[in-house]
């Protein structure tokens, strides 16, 4: 359905920033709201966003996990290979940040000469990508050297409005009105953590673009708008 | 000067926020309950643009009194002002009204009305993806926005 | 391009590069093709989303361009046109046919379709279904319950994208609840 990049990014055209956040919105409100997986899950703010079925099953579809221009559109990543059969209804959310983050990743990383490493690649995420994305750096990046990184933004672009509506403060909110929609899908409450499906998928795109296999998790423990992100390397840039 | 109480009601009636900073006279002895205290709030408005504009002296108004209107027709009212305190209104194209009631001693607040729609009410809760179109909010960050404003008119 | 178009942008608040909102559309009407069954459910389900996103919008739109009053259709229909569209798409919109129920308007452009090409097997989906939507729910809003369809769409073979508007009523303000 889409044609991929090849010369045609020459129109950068401007659109308000209202309109991609209500289109997000309405995804969230659409795709979002469900508890994930039907466990009974007590994370409330944390989502992780690759399914543990398909992190078990990497790759059954064969593809190159280092082939490093996936045209994101067509590309099934391990998160969308699960997407169907196991995955729980908010990976929609992942799956379509995943899309789009493929197709960024490519465009964004054209103009620039190949990377050094996987922390280059990182340091791309984090600055490049970050500031065209969410109008800022990453405020503060650690890494245990282990292939695990948290990308610590004090500002989240996409939270920026977001505060929680009725139930105000405190932790149990969102277990609570998740475990409460239980029954009808698609008419839960959108949670905190459904508004960070999406922006992980879409880091797992960029990064899965530029030959990183991970599974990235979101955390908002402190206070909106902060959130942080943590990447978790499974298969290295060569 | 004081601020005494906020409304703010969608076109459906419904008391989408509801904020108190100062009310010496408790609800109880008043409408009873918040819910009707609201109510009473929202039909006093709907009730007196209706009557503003059937007495409308400028324009020709084709209807009875108490006729529906559309949206957007009639004469809306900006504030007006008792013995004992002023109730000042914004009633937005979309339907959404805002009331603001302080001491009588504060001036024109039209601009700030302005402000909490659009800066705040805009901003805050209706870009917030936690927030359901149509349903009552207690959105922080509108809260703490709101209260800052309140407080620079002192 | 029109001062007024400039003057638009300018209160339009933050600006992004239309890309990211293009593919994320993208993923989206895809994702909606793999989860429904036809495209016309597809066709429905983005129509009601673009009312929701509509209803939100016109806050926006409002806020930002101190509109404290909605006249009319008519009136509707160019302020949609001159300032909605360049204010929020970045584009412009030309009103090409106009009475008191019904226009018709053209857009120069259309970011919702770059890097877009349908299959002909997709051809009952109309792609930027959300668009009518988006409309419809603002102008609902505004007391105005309308009609919108895409009625020239370059995907399917159109030079220009052309909207087709029309209004079925206006709305009245009645009181909410039952006396009591």
């Amino acid at each position: 359905m889409e044609k991929q990049g090849q010369g045609q990014e020459g129109r950068r055209g401007e659109c308000a920033e209202t309109c991609f956040d209500l289109l997000l919105i309405e995804m969230i409100h659409l795709y979002g709201g469900r508890p994930t997986q039907g466990t009974t899950t007590t994370t409330t703010t944390t989502t992780t966003t690759t399914t543990n079925a398909t992190e078990a099953t990497p790759k059954a579809n064969g593809g190159g996990v280092q082939e490093r221009r996936p045209s994101g559109a067509q590309e099934r990543g391990p998160g969308e290979a699960g997407a169907g059969p196991g995955g729980g209804p908010g990976d929609g959310l992942e799956s379509m940040g995943f899309q789009v983050g493929c197709q960024l990743g490519e465009r964004y990383s054209k103009s620039r000469a190949s990377f050094d490493d996987t922390l280059d690649i990182v340091k791309f995420l984090c600055k490049d990508f970050w500031t065209e994305v969410f109008r800022k750096q990453v405020d503060n990046l650690k890494t245990n050297h282990r292939g695990v990184f948290v990308l610590y933004d004090s500002k989240f672009r996409w939270l920026r409005s977001a505060s929680a509506g009725k139930m105000m403060g405190d932790n149990a909110s969102a277990a609570a009105v998740g475990a409460g929609s239980g029954g009808q899908p698609g008419q839960g409450k959108t949670t905190v953590g459904d508004l960070l499906r999406f922006p992980c998928g879409l880091i797992r795109g960029v990064l899965f673009t530029l030959g990183i296999k991970a599974v990235v998790s979101a955390d908002v423990a402190s206070s909106l708008p902060a959130c942080s992100f943590t990447v978790k390397i499974q298969q290295q840039a060569k | 000067m004081v601020c005494y109480n906020m409304y703010i009601f969608n076109r459906d009636g419904v008391c989408l926020h509801y904020q108190e900073w100062s009310r010496p006279k408790h609800v109880k002895d008043g409408a009873g309950t918040l819910v009707d205290d609201a109510k009473m709030m929202f039909g006093l408005l709907f009730s007196l643009k209706n009557v503003c504009t059937a007495i409308d002296p400028t324009r020709e108004v084709k209807r009875p009194l108490g006729a529906p209107t559309p949206h957007g027709e009639g004469c809306s009212f900006r504030s007006f002002t008792t013995d004992c305190y002023k109730l000042h209104y914004l009633d937005s194209p979309s339907g959404i009204k805002i009331v603001l009631n302080t001491s009588t001693d504060l001036g024109n607040l039209e601009k700030h009305m302005w402000q909490i729609y659009s800066n705040l009410y805009c901003e805050y809760v209706v870009k917030n993806p936690l927030y359901t179109v149509g349903e009552p909010f207690e959105c922080e960050q509108f809260v703490q926005n709101l209260n800052k404003l309140i407080k620079s008119l002192g | 391009m029109s001062s007024k178009g400039k003057v638009a942008s300018s209160v339009a608040g933050e600006r992004i590069n239309s890309e990211l909102f293009t593919l994320t559309y993208g993923a989206l009407v895809r994702h909606l093709l793999l989860d429904l069954e036809s495209p016309e459910e597809v066709n429905k389900q983005l129509d009601r989303m673009g009312q929701n996103i509509g209803v939100r919008l016109v806050d926006d739109f409002l806020a930002k361009t101190n509109t404290t009053r909605c006249r009319n259709f008519k009136e509707a229909v160019k302020t949609i046109a001159d300032t909605g569209f360049k204010m929020f798409l970045g584009i412009d919109a030309k009103v090409t046919q106009i009475g008191d129920k019904e226009c018709k308007m053209v857009l120069n452009d259309n970011p919702l379709i770059d890097f877009v090409e349908l299959p002909e097997k997709l051809e009952p989906l109309s792609y930027c279904n959300l668009l009518c939507g988006v409309i419809r729910g603002a102008l609902e809003q505004v007391s105005m319950k309308v009609e919108v369809l895409i009625s020239k769409d370059p995907l399917k073979g159109d030079e220009r994208f052309e909207l087709h508007m029309k209004l079925l009523e206006y709305i009245n303000e009645e009181y909410p609840f039952a006396d009591d």
